[in-house]
């Protein structure tokens, strides 16, 4: 009887622990959400993750200039990418040196830390609420949002649609066996915590369960960031948020 | 790549404008030992024995928004011995010598955003064909060999580059002539380049040009080219410290002149005007690129010896021309060459070189012990008539044929010969800077 006692608690324990692991979105309703749930369903969740991009090399005049272009590109993900004092330094030394390892910070690819996250999906819209997160001001028609969060930079001049125009052919989401989906508008906003780019994806792309995993890929100026999000992972209340 | 500068970023630079500062000076050895100091028969190397700047330049970028502009000027050797080869500024009025002398490149442009990019261009500009840049720093060897040397380095004029693709570039010209500051006769020069670089390892350049009756004195003589190029680095190891990069180029060139009595085929003597060469380089980079070793060379056989640069004999250039090297119909020229260049790179912004080189032709053409400048001129270098055949005295002979110059050299010690050699072997070192 002590032993049946015993391994009734334990097995309740583990239950109980169990559930605890599991995530907020998954254990709780969103009613029961507190503060810290809210952030983290913001940061890191299966509609919201952090990642390595890269910065690609700053290019030379030199390059520019046989590509067809002159002066360093301007504009968002080019301006501010690079950290102060990441340009060339010229030695006195002109006798030894490293050769080919001789170079800036700036002319070699870095990794910078970006969020990405499916600003439609409503388990993060409820989470936006909770957390009394201000709703970026897009204006572009439904479909599936996209934020790109942390991007180096600030003080462009012109309106969000205006500024978001060149990164427009540079996004896609892909899924396998399936026509790439091009975004319908992108806009960058710029509030006082960084710069956010919010790519649209049109709904006519219904992305389902079946497709299992999207890959979202974007340049912004210098940064090149890819994801792959698990569907199966992005269901809420037992529907594909996104 | 050859013909690309290896800088891997810019010292300095605005919104507005981006520097650039180059600096170039050698120290040649021309065993042949000319009295005079002269090197003859290219476009790299001009006095033996002595440091010379071959090219100091200043100038940049400018870029706002989609307008763009670009200057360099350029002063030293270069600022002389490009001018000297072109002959339309001898046609009408006005110094145009004088007015470009120092400037190796100025235009202005606009920037379409359609496709990946065209720009519309206006001014002076450098040319590609012969594949080596016109800047030494740029290049894996300091002396090319002839394709290169005697092909054009500027345009004067409006060219188009189209950006179809990132991979892709198609860059028409409506130029004055072959590397010429003004237009020699009724027709301009038209061509254009087509660059195609499909991976970062292998690049294709054509060069193609037409239509230009590029002949002083003479108005219905045209002439075509092609010049193409492949560029392919076939080894890659970027983190070892032996061997680490290997490449290599092969350049074919052909033209000829036609029009005016003048023909592309055919025998010699029915004067023929054609030019075949082609060129090849091989480099080997050491050390996490520190060290640069390249081997190569080429050849060219030009009829009509409209491509061959003509020695400076007694001051002669591409205008006044010289009765000791002649470039008539039919004349041939045949010569080669090769090098190998050694260069240390320590820092992105600084090449210190060596060089050893040995040309060859099949007339007499180097200089020689004798030099190619007149007695009695060792200031001024010339006698101050180049087209006329010069007495022993130094004085000219006020004859451009050879029995009248005997006949009026007979009191002055007898006509003048400049010392004309087929071959010359050549050690060079020197140092190049580009910011």
């Amino acid at each position: 009887m002590g032993t049946f006692r015993l391994h009734s608690v334990l097995c309740i324990g583990l239950a109980a622990g169990l559930a605890a692991q599991e995530p907020a979105w998954k254990s709780k309703p969103a009613s029961q959400w507190s503060d810290a749930d809210a952030r983290q369903i913001l940061v890191a969740s299966p509609w919201a993750r952090e990642v390595t991009a890269t910065i690609t090399r700053r290019l030379t005049e030199d390059q520019l200039r046989d590509g067809g272009q002159m002066g360093q590109p301007r504009g968002v993900g080019n301006e501010g990418v690079d950290p102060k004092g990441s340009g060339p330094t010229v030695s006195w030394n002109v006798f030894t040196g490293p050769g080919g390892d001789d170079r800036s910070y700036r002319s070699l690819a870095h990794p910078i830390t970006l969020r990405l996250r499916w600003e439609t999906a409503l388990p993060v819209r409820l989470a936006a609420l909770q957390a009394r997160e201000p709703e970026l001001p897009v204006v572009a028609a439904d479909g599936y949002r996209i934020a790109v969060y942390g991007i180096p930079g600030g003080g462009f001049k012109g309106d969000p649609t205006e500024l978001g125009k060149s990164l427009k052919g540079l996004a896609v989401l892909k899924r396998d066996s399936k026509k790439d989906v091009k975004p319908v508008s992108v806009e960058v906003f710029q509030p006082d915590s960084g710069i956010v780019v919010v790519y649209v994806f049109p709904l006519s792309a219904e992305i389902t369960r079946k497709d299992k995993q999207v890959q979202f890929e974007a340049q912004i100026g210098r940064i090149v960031v890819s994801q792959t999000f698990d569907l199966a992972e992005m269901e809420f209340m037992g529907k594909l948020e996104l | 790549m050859n013909a690309t500068s290896r800088n891997k970023d810019t010292v300095l630079d605005t919104k507005f404008f981006t520097p650039e500062i180059r600096f170039d000076t050698n120290y040649m050895e021309d065993f042949n030992q000319p009295i005079d100091h002269t090197i003859v028969g290219a476009t790299e190397s001009f006095r033996s024995g002595e440091v010379q700047i071959e090219q100091a330049s200043v100038g940049g970028d400018f870029h706002w928004q989609n307008v763009r502009g670009r200057v360099l000027f350029m002063f030293g050797m270069f600022a002389t011995t490009t001018p000297r080869n072109d002959a339309s500024y001898g046609v009408g009025q006005w110094d145009l010598r004088g007015a470009y002398k120092y400037t190796s490149e100025a235009y202005g442009g606009y920037h379409f955003n359609v496709n990946h990019g065209l720009n519309v261009d206006a001014g002076i500009f450098v040319s590609y064909i012969g594949l080596f840049s016109y800047y030494n720093f740029d290049n894996w060897t300091y002396q090319p060999s002839y394709v290169s040397s005697n092909t054009p380095w500027f345009f004067n004029g409006v060219r188009v580059q189209w950006y179809p693709t990132n991979k892709l570039k198609i860059e028409p010209w409506f130029i004055n002539g072959w590397q010429s500051y003004g237009k020699y006769n009724g027709h301009p020069g038209l061509g254009g380049q087509l660059l195609w670089q499909p991976t970062e390892w292998f690049k294709l350049v054509a060069n193609q040009y037409g239509y230009g009756q590029d002949n002083l004195g003479l108005p219905h003589t045209e002439r075509i080219h092609t010049d193409d190029s492949i560029e392919v680095r076939y080894y890659n190891k970027p983190q070892k410290a032996g061997l680490d990069k290997m490449a290599f180029t092969i350049t074919f060139d052909a033209g000829c002149q036609y029009g005016g009595g003048i023909q592309c085929t055919g025998a010699a003597s029915k004067n023929k005007d054609s030019f075949v060469g082609w060129m090849v380089y091989h480099r080997f980079w050491f050390h996490k690129d520190l060290l640069g070793l390249t081997l190569g060379g080429g050849d060219m056989s030009n009829f009509g010896r409209y491509l061959t640069l003509l020695p400076p004999i007694n001051g002669a250039d591409a205008v006044t021309g010289s009765p000791y090297f002649t470039e008539n119909p039919g004349q041939r020229a045949h010569m080669w060459d090769s090098t190998v260049t050694l260069q240390y790179m320590p820092r992105e912004y600084i090449t210190w070189w060596g060089e050893v080189g040995y040309r060859h032709s099949d007339i007499p053409y180097f200089a020689g012990r004798g030099g190619v400048t007149p007695p009695g001129f060792p200031i001024g270098g010339s006698n101050g008539a180049p087209n006329q055949y010069s007495c022993m005295s130094g004085a000219p002979s006020g004859a451009t044929d050879l029995p009248t110059a005997t006949t009026n050299c007979a009191s002055a010690g007898g006509v003048w010969f400049p010392d004309l050699r087929r071959s010359e072997a050549k050690v060079s070192v020197g140092v190049m800077v580009k910011f």
